[in-house]
């Protein structure tokens, strides 16, 4: 009976997860699957999946007029490696702060660097725009990078703070035994034992950088335009080439789920610590 | 334990000049917004949607030809045309200058305060050549701040396949004709009719396919003091034909976002009919997108009460107030409308002329078949009732549309509640 309650058992989790991969992968495999199929084939009802309907055509169609794609991507790697770099050499120093240091009004300083993640983006789009016009940054990746940082800053600060209120306090006072000052501390020894978090953190930023849209449209013109821009270039009001649409995309996320892929168990380590312990 | 290294002077310095280095950097990746040598920028949607000569593939030589002759550099600057709106707005609303040329798709209204109203300077031969009716979208409080560019109407169309096999040889004219042969096109997991009613707003929205049979029945939207007028007979016929079609209706129809979702299924064979712009024309004949090369013809839109109708799609050039050059700028758009331009517009990109003598080319109408049946339908009432609150009105009436075609609601009901709802809209024009 328990042997067969245990089967019973182990067949639920293997289901489950299997209906879990499906669920994860299956818009990947969507994407990958109709960068290759015709247009024809794409808009069939259901979808043409027949051999005859393969092709590479929507690639090369994507390569052969690729100078905005590639451009696109230069600027969103451009953006989001100085963005998540800026928002960790930023966002740590006020994370170990927060978490650490006496402040005054700390929790009060906390809050409002996560409500100024609260406003939408429609509110400070205008305003955004007449200061990056008058300062000419209009149109230039100095202005997306600055745009992301205060968006990401905060989230940083955030995910950083709940690890570094983890690390056991044995260690720093140890360190302040020996000698150390509070940024001694935190540079050599909390630092480098916070690796996985700060990974986690900067893959998330980074993300999020490369991810966005709407700034992106407002804030920039043919120069400074990143990738999501260029994908959604190949929908149109009256026409939607799709399979040009899915091959561009799957360039574009190319680089991410490389990173992700090589830095999967740092990732999910920096995630757990910095979520759980906060 | 060691002793932990202290951060001394030295490091501190040698971190300020990290910083300070970064700094001269990091302003290497930006570079002056406008560039001051451009003379003229257009703001346009990307082909295959409306876009000027040397952003589509037309007209190309003769575009440097201009811009040599009249010492112009012209740059332009293209989004997706979903974005367009968005983008636009924002930039006017800052009051910088950004666009000396940009385009318009029933938004004239709304933006008038920014644009130049240029349409009375352009030339009497080319005004004259123009179908007067086209200034209505384009013109508030009596002026004209854009001049249309590409005779954009929605038409019928439909698969010539599909009809003779539901035994029908020509098109329906009517109403009563409408619902019968899409009654009887409706079989072996085909449709009869298919339209995009899943977002209501804007022209292309289910509140602008609803001003078509409101024309056709002989209503209007607005009395002349600007009330609403469509809480009438008219206006519940209307949507009682567009719920009358349901049934016959391809049924991701409600859900459908966009225009080219409905076209999707049109060209995929599984629809005998739809009303769409003559853009639709090329897409639907070329084998690399399309099953039904061959079987597509086109035909007015059929004739309710009142007779046929439609709406303009109002695909527009303006000149911002911003501009430093709205003469050069107004030669560039008389550029766009020259003759010779408008011809290759749209034997090459598929986007009908708006000059008369253009649309009457034995060429272009050799080349776009539908051309004729666009002509013919612009002699019929075809007005898309824009104003500056067009976004919030087509919100309200094409969300009550939307319910009523659900079944969620009786038409009259949709109609009295589209009614209240847009005559609060109206009450703030002041």
């Amino acid at each position: 009976m328990a042997a067969r309650q245990s089967i019973l058992g182990r067949a639920g989790i293997v289901l489950a997860l299997v209906v879990f991969v499906f669920a994860a992968t299956g818009p990947i495999v969507w994407l990958l699957l109709s960068s290759v199929l015709q247009q024809q084939a794409l808009t069939s009802i259901p979808p043409d999946l027949s051999p005859s309907s393969f092709t590479l055509a929507n690639y090369l169609e994507v390569f052969s007029s690729a100078a905005q794609l590639g451009r696109a991507i230069i600027n969103s790697l451009i953006v989001a490696t100085f963005t998540t770099a800026l928002a960790i050499i930023l966002g740590a120093p006020a994370a170990y702060a927060l978490a650490r240091l006496e402040i005054k009004h700390a929790g009060t300083i906390l809050l409002m660097v996560l409500a100024a993640q609260m406003f939408p983006a429609i509110v400070i789009a205008i305003p955004l725009f007449i200061t990056a016009s008058k300062l000419g940054l209009i149109d230039t990746k100095l202005l997306l990078i600055l745009v992301y940082l205060s968006f990401n800053l905060p989230i940083v600060i955030w995910v950083l703070r709940g690890f570094f209120m983890g690390l056991p306090l044995g260690l720093e006072r140890a360190a302040r035994v020996d000698g150390a000052s509070p940024l001694q501390t935190f540079l050599r020894i909390v630092l480098p034992i916070s690796l996985p978090s700060l990974f986690a953190a900067a893959i998330f930023a980074f993300i999020e950088a490369w991810n966005e849209f709407f700034f992106a449209l407002i804030m920039t013109r043919q120069t400074a335009q990143t990738v999501p821009l260029a994908i959604s270039a190949f929908a149109g009001q009256y026409q939607t080439m799709f399979g040009q649409m899915m091959a561009a995309a799957a360039i574009s996320v190319a680089p991410i789920i490389l990173l992700t892929i090589l830095l999967r168990n740092t990732i999910l380590r920096g995630f757990a610590d910095g979520m759980l312990k906060g | 334990m060691n002793r932990l290294p202290f951060i001394d002077r030295r490091s501190l310095i040698k971190t300020a000049a990290s910083g300070a280095a970064a700094a001269l950097v990091l302003p290497s990746l930006s570079r002056p917004s406008w560039a001051d040598e451009t003379a003229l920028s257009v703001f346009s949607p990307l082909p295959p949607d409306p876009a000027p000569p040397g952003a589509a593939k037309f007209s190309e030589e003769a575009f440097a030809a201009w811009q040599k002759a009249n010492s112009a550099k012209v740059t332009y600057d293209m989004v997706a045309w979903p974005q367009l709106h968005d983008k636009m707005a924002t930039a006017f609303a800052s009051g910088e200058h950004v666009w000396d040329v940009v385009y318009m798709s029933g938004w004239v209204p709304e933006l008038a305060k920014f644009l130049v109203p240029f349409a009375k300077n352009l030339p009497k031969e080319l005004i004259d050549d123009l179908p007067k009716s086209s200034f209505s979208t384009v013109t508030w409080d009596g002026q004209s701040s854009g001049v249309v560019f590409t005779l954009s109407l929605l038409t019928l169309f439909y698969n010539t396949e599909l009809l003779q096999k539901a035994g029908f040889t020509a098109p329906p004219k009517t109403w009563d004709e409408l619902k019968n042969v899409a009654k009887e096109c409706t079989r072996d997991g085909n449709y009869g009719w298919v339209l995009n009613y899943g977002d209501p707003a804007g022209i292309g929205g289910t509140a602008s396919y609803w001003m078509c049979f409101l024309q056709q029945a002989g209503g209007k939207l607005y009395n002349e003091d600007g009330s609403p007028a469509f809480n009438s007979d008219a206006g519940i016929l209307a949507l009682q034909m567009m719920m009358d079609l349901m049934p016959y209706s391809d049924p991701g129809s409600i859900s459908y976002v966009g225009i080219n979702d409905a076209t999707n299924v049109m060209t995929a064979g599984k629809a005998a009919m739809m009303m769409n712009w003559p853009f639709m024309w090329k897409s639907a004949n070329d084998p690399a997108s399309s099953k039904i090369v061959g079987k597509l013809a086109g035909a007015l839109l059929p004739a309710g009460p009142a007779g046929s109708a439609s709406i303009d799609g109002t695909d527009a050039w303006t000149i911002t107030k911003t501009s430093k050059n709205p003469e050069l700028a107004t030669k560039l758009i008389e550029f766009y409308l020259d003759k010779d331009v408008q011809k290759r517009q749209a034997i090459d990109t598929g986007w009908l002329p708006i000059r008369l003598s253009v649309l009457s080319d034995p060429d272009v109408q050799k080349a776009l078949p539908n051309a004729a049946v666009v002509l013919e339908q612009a002699n019929h009432p075809y007005d898309s009732y824009v104003t500056p609150d067009y976004n919030e009105v087509t919100v309200a009436l094409g969300t009550e549309i939307n319910k009523a075609l659900a079944g969620k609601s009786s038409a009259k009901d949709a109609i009295a509640e589209a009614a209240n709802l847009v005559a609060a809209i109206v009450k703030k024009r002041g």
